[in-house]
């Protein structure tokens, strides 16, 4: 798809004597169907009919372990201490297998397998879940690896998944945000994990700190304290009628644009998110479900967003890299799976309940998984300790649901030991193809013209795995 | 020509490379040798050589940097933009050389009569205001990391330094003197050296702070080592060296071995605990002598506290205890021993001294202790009556033990261990004296705390910190942080550097394998990189070998450090670098397509001394810095601006746009220097923003909100974001309602014209055009309120927050 240059349509409007708001989001885009509002963020169609409309990301930033959550091994306990043949290459030395701590059991219908650290997710969503075994990415550490799963590249600044998403789709609800992150403080990589790279600004996500207890803190200045909105939405239109002359002025200002389409969309948030963000709104015994913890509170807030038509809401467990369990992998994933798996299954309850499960495509995954072998002490966060894994690139696991995928589902494999996936591998470029197909994107088709071709998500990788797609 | 090699990225990757222009690469990742051959070609680390301008057929260019751009566009039938007006390059030169607006007044003196040599006289009457060293200082600290605080420690422990701000202010006053960048970069990496004895140049002590005001990494010493290699050579060369930190590097001729070359560099250096006051004392204030009385007597404070503690252990109490716990911990394993000593208030190591004190007097059939011996194993088991009958036989032993003591024991008639070591601890601590005492048995007491080889010798309250228990340390914890704070708080103490000096005996650095301390390789020289020094780097001999590093950074023949400044330089004046990865022109970096121009500047840069401020006029004089953002082509042939045939719009960057939100509004308080305030909050200061307090754990909301580079690493460049929590900013937030708020006080004339005429003057720098004006009077209506909203619209608009 060849979309026109944002320069040349601004060009030709300025000689038309036309303002950016008469141009409509499709004409902007060359995407879908022309909208009312001429926003860029406007809701548009995708290519064809997609099974989702909106996606949650459960981000377990740090790399939580495979083998101790959805892909049990129990060739991993038989070999226990001993060194197993196919000790691959990973951040650190490792040493002897290690077996899971964690009993598994089988859950719903489909019996599927998950460890005691997502006993309530499974027992809520066994049948929906689709565990893809087989995941594999670049290189073993964190901030490349972050900017592969989030970025489609390791190593270039490149848009993120929300950002392609909320351009390809726009967003539902013009008054909130199309890319919505909620992160306590910052994760390793910051605001790089969800930046907009080359495309236009207002595809960037917002950002919010859940570190913040009330509406009030979660955003800065939400609340006009002198002025009623009404006034306010005087005082917008008269700002807005400056920049859009100021603009007129000028050529290409892609950053005055954006500037210019910020004050609107914050002058709209500041009600919405009001709500939004408020989950005290929420009746007592979904607070319960989800259990009145922060992490309950960013789950509950996850869902508010996409009922209220966000596009893409990512959550990340915690800032810098909680799931990285160098050492006491037992006590540490204990600890944080103990964390999020109460709002994990109150969400896809929730999600289910709400008939929101079946069009919103919840990921549940880190930027890598760990070692089945156990880690070696080194200096540094190891000393003295034969506890932890690694990170592990070669073989991990990401969970699906919802949004289009078979339910109570496993896709691919890994070695006997859990190491490196073996069978119907899937590397991070294909779960991103297949992403964009369940929103109803033709991933080699998705793409926006800078400095010269054509760049898309996937860049000149990807390749749909048609097996999780119901 | 190399045949291809498989891609090996397998193995440790943890250094992330941006500006990188191919995903795969042709040769094995880290293949040093490979590498270096590589850096035989790459043009960043050519020698410097001054390409002559290229002729051009225009009366366009002004100077060589001209005739550079206008080549190139010429090349690819472009033109260059028209020249801006003068109102535009008033308000450009303004903000990119202090960062402030100019007032009405400056930009009527300044339009009046437009001429070249008008530019040339506005140029130099900035770049000798004050505010030019706060506006690139600013820009200097984005590349030094710089933060107020020590970044996430510990609970409880006191998290600001409390003079990281000498080391902004020496910046801020470095480049107001147009101190030569070589000398610059010189003194930031071994200022103690070029300081010397010389009183008169004390602050520049100040300058050391580029290295010691990064963050802590919880006190981890590998990481703030790391820290500082990373902020000098990617900060000064655009070397990524720190990627060599656990593997050769992947991408760069950088061997782990130059890495540690380069660590034992910083490894042989140490931060004094007292740190320097950069005021003479004979100089010092009222007020600062005071604050210094007042440190001192805090400080007596802290010796008070452990001279008190090492003195307790020789009272009667401590001495009991501890003789009773050295018979106790016979029977105690190591972990049960630890809680049982906190638990009884004994110092461990203490006990363990009288232990290995009362084995060596049993051995030697000290008749002092033979009461001690006989009785203490049956009382420490609760045998009383044991202990009674071994007691009875002690009055025939052979020595006998000192009647007075014998005689006490027999009077208390000790019923448990407690009450043994009391009479022994009453008679040593009583006898507690420097002079021999003539009596046979007090002397004998006397010498259990008083001979060299005694339970207690030579703890002092200097050392008494290597025997204390965890309880004690954490009082006296408490009281450091209560200190500590006290210095962050006490604004009148004179200011200090935050120095470092070289240890006594520089370290030989080995490698450590992987990056883990504990896996130790080779031995290599302190030196400096190899693909700098001809493959044949020569050992650093003065001491840690900071100097030698600073020297050979700041040598004409480096290839980097000039062309790295210039590009950051170009970048600042003209919105975007030449080379688009301004701390990374290692092999990744492809050659810019102004490669000549840069390398022009560069040599013109050091010819001209290493002056940046004649750095300034050189591109400020150009004509390519004169052009408007509107090429003349348009965009289409050159969307990146790649040839500058135009412009760069720029938007204020969060520094400029609140010091600009101020100075319209006539509330900007420009004292210079000084102790960082708050930037938010009810507090907020009314100073410029360089002197906001910059938490590196948790820098300030707004500054976040705006795109501040996260301070704690090395930034090469700001990221610029666009969310509607910066407008939320501008809509809704006390801080601009206020200023708002006073704007419209100051403006306040009876004329709505002139009023609004007043208001634009100031907020825009210009006046309002007639439709714009009865735009504004409409907008406002009867509503006198309304007049705020006016105000407030104008300050949030893209105008306001953009130069271009």
């Amino acid at each position: 798809m060849n979309i026109p240059r944002q320069v040349s349509r601004r060009e030709m409007l300025s000689r038309c004597g036309l303002g950016m708001g008469a141009l409509t989001a499709s004409s902007f885009l060359g995407l879908g169907e022309a909208s009312a509002t001429g926003s860029p963020l406007a809701a548009r169609k995708p290519h064809y009919r997609g099974h989702a409309k909106r996606v949650i990301h459960i981000f377990l930033n740090g790399g939580p372990s495979q083998v101790d959550t959805f892909d049990p091994k129990p060739t991993l306990t038989k070999w226990h201490g001993k060194e197993i043949p196919n000790n691959l290459r990973t951040e650190r030395p490792t040493g002897a297998a290690m077996a899971s701590p964690f009993e598994f059991q089988n859950y719903g219908q489909s019996g599927l397998p998950v460890s005691e650290l997502f006993a309530k997710t499974a027992a809520a969503a066994a049948d929906d879940l689709c565990v893809v075994r087989s995941m594999h990415a670049n290189v073993p550490n964190h901030e490349p690896s972050l900017m592969l799963m989030n970025c489609g590249d390791s190593i270039l600044p490149r848009p993120s998944m929300g950002s392609w998403i909320s351009y390809g789709l726009g967003t539902e609800n013009e008054n909130l945000p199309a890319f919505v992150v909620l992160c306590p403080g910052l994760p390793v990589k910051g605001a790089e994990n969800w930046r907009s790279a080359f495309l236009p600004g207002s595809f960037q996500a917002t950002h919010i700190d859940t570190t913040g207890k009330t509406v009030d803190q979660l955003i800065a200045n939400l609340r006009n304290k002198k002025i009623g909105l009404d006034r306010q939405r005087e005082q917008m239109d008269f700002l807005r009628s400056l920049n859009d002359k100021h603009l007129s002025q000028r050529q290409g200002n892609d950053a005055a644009e954006a500037r210019l389409q910020s004050f609107e969309l914050a002058y709209r948030m500041q009600m919405e998110a009001t709500d939004a963000f408020d989950v005290q709104r929420e009746p007592k015994y979904i607070r319960e479900m989800y259990g009145d913890t922060r992490h309950g509170n960013e789950y509950l807030i996850a869902r508010r967003l996409v009922e209220r038509g966000v596009r893409f809401v990512q959550l990340w467990h915690g800032k810098g890299q909680p799931w990285d369990s160098h050492v006491e992998v037992e006590k540490n994933h204990r600890r944080l799976a103990n964390e999020c798996d109460q709002p994990l299954a109150a969400l896809l309850t929730d999600l289910k309940m709400r008939g929101l499960l079946e069009d919103t495509l919840v990921i549940i995954g880190g930027e890598f998984g760990r070692t089945p072998t156990v880690e070696l002490p080194s200096g540094g966060t190891s000393v003295n300790a034969k506890n932890g894994r690694d990170h592990n690139h070669h073989g991990f696991t990401v969970a699906l649901a919802g949004g289009g995928v078979k339910g109570g589902h496993i896709h691919g494999a890994t070695d006997e030991f859990g190491f490196k996936a073996v069978q119907d591998r899937v590397h991070v470029h294909d779960l991103h193809a297949t992403i964009l197909h369940l929103l109803g994107f033709d991933h080699t088709k998705l793409t926006y013209r800078y400095a010269g071709r054509d760049f898309r998500l996937t860049d000149v990788e990807g390749r749909i795995v048609r097996d999780i797609v119901a | 020509m190399r045949t291809p090699a498989p891609v090996r990225i397998s193995f440790v990757f943890s250094c992330l490379l941006l500006g990188t222009t191919a995903a795969e690469y042709d040769f094995e990742l880290g293949d040093q040798e490979y590498l270096f051959r590589e850096a035989e070609t790459h043009w960043s680390f050519q020698p410097l050589e001054r390409p002559v301008p290229p002729t051009v057929k225009s009366d366009w260019p002004r100077n060589p940097i001209d005739r550079f751009i206008f080549s190139k566009l010429q090349e690819s039938g472009m033109s260059p933009a028209k020249e801006a007006s003068a109102e535009t390059l008033v308000r450009l030169l303004f903000f990119d050389l202090i960062g402030l607006p100019p007032s009405p007044a400056e930009m009527d003196r300044w339009t009046k009569d437009w001429s070249e040599k008008k530019y040339r006289a506005l140029v130099n009457h900035l770049l000798a205001s004050p505010h030019y060293g706060e506006r690139w200082g600013r820009h200097w600290l984005d590349v030094a990391r710089y933060a107020d605080t020590r970044g996430w420690l510990a609970a409880g422990r006191e998290q600001r330094y409390p003079f990281a701000f000498t080391y902004r202010d020496w910046v801020v006053k470095a480049l107001n003197e147009d101190m030569p960048f070589d000398e610059f970069c010189r003194l930031q990496i071994a200022a103690d050296k070029m300081v010397g004895d010389d009183e008169t140049r004390k602050d520049d002590l100040a300058a050391l702070g580029f290295l010691t005001a990064g963050g802590r990494f919880l006190n981890r010493k590998d990481s703030i080592i790391d820290d500082r290699i990373d902020v000098v050579t990617r900060g000064m060369m655009g070397l990524t060296v720190t990627c060599a930190r656990c593997h050769d590097h992947m991408f760069d001729p950088i061997p782990t071995a130059d890495y540690y070359s380069l660590y034992g560099v910083f490894a042989s250096t140490t931060e004094p605990k007292e740190l320097p006051p950069i005021v003479d004392p004979d100089d010092m204030t009222e007020e600062q002598l005071e604050a210094e009385a007042k440190l001192a007597e805090m400080k007596t404070e802290l010796t008070n506290f452990k001279d008190e503690v090492a003195r307790k252990l020789r009272g009667p109490e401590k001495i009991a205890a501890h003789l009773e716990f050295s018979v106790r911990m016979k029977s105690l394993n190591r972990a049960k021993t630890i809680s049982e000593a906190l638990k009884a208030s004994v110092f461990l190591k203490v006990a363990e001294r009288w232990g290995r004190y009362l084995a060596a007097a049993q051995k030697s059939n000290d008749n002092l202790w033979s009461a001690w011996h006989a009785m203490a194993p049956h009382l420490v088991k609760g045998e009383s009556g044991k202990a009674a009958a071994a007691f009875k036989k002690l009055s025939s032993a052979n020595p006998a033990p000192p009647r007075r003591l014998l005689d006490l024991i027999a009077w208390v008639e000790p019923a448990n261990l407690k009450e043994l070591a009391s009479i022994y601890a009453d008679l040593i601590a009583e006898t507690d004296a420097t002079k021999p005492h003539p009596d046979a048995t007090t002397e004998a007491l006397r010498l259990v705390l008083n001979d060299p080889k005694g339970p207690l010798a030579n703890i002092t309250g200097n050392n008494i910190e290597n025997f204390w228990d965890r309880k004690v340390s954490g009082s006296y914890r408490k009281l450091v942080i209560k200190f500590e704070g006290a210095v962050v708080d006490m604004p009148t103490i004179a200011p200090r550097a935050m120095v470092l000096e070289d240890m006594d005996k520089p370290f030989t650095p080995v490698i450590f394998e992987r990056g883990d301390p504990s896996r130790r390789g080779d031995k290599v020289p302190r030196q400096f990189l190899t693909v700098l020094e001809d493959g044949k780097p020569e050992p650093f001999t003065n001491g840690s070998g900071r100097m030698e590093l600073s020297e050979k950074i700041t040598d004409p023949e480096n290839p980097l450090t000039a062309r790295v400044k210039i590009n950051r330089v170009w970048m600042h004046h003209f919105g975007k670098p030449l080379v688009d990865t301004p701390s990374d022109f290692g092999l990744q970096a492809p050659e810019p397509v102004h490669r000549e121009l840069l390398d022009w500047l560069a040599t013109e840069f050091i010819r001209r001394d290493w002056s940046l401020k004649e750095l300034h006029r050189l591109m400020i004089f150009s004509s390519t810095y004169r052009q408007e953002t509107i090429g003349a082509e348009g965009a289409e042939k050159d969307p990146e601006n790649r040839l500058w045939g135009r412009m760069e719009s720029r938007r204020l960057e969060y520094e400029a746009m609140r010091d600009a939100v101020l100075a319209v509004t006539g509330e900007l308080d420009r004292t210079l220097g000084g102790r960082p305030e708050e930037l938010d909050g009810e507090n907020a200061t009314l100073r410029r923003a360089i002197y906001g307090h910059i938490n590196r754990a948790r820098p300030a909301t707004s500054m976040l909100t705006f795109d501040v580079a996260d301070p704690s690493l090395h930034a090469p460049r700001r990221a610029e974001t666009t969310v509607p929590q910066q407008a939320l900013f501008f809509m809704n937030s006390p801080f601009v309602q206020e200023r708002v708020a006073n704007l419209n006080a100051l403006t306040k004339v009876k004329n709505p014209q002139q009023r609004i005429k007043k208001i634009y003057r100031r907020v825009f720098s210009r006046f309002p055009e007639s439709h714009e004006i009865d735009a504004a009077l409409a907008f406002v209506g009867d509503n006198e309120e309304k007049w705020e909203d006016l105000i407030q619209a104008l300050i949030a608009s893209n105008e306001f927050a953009f130069v271009d």
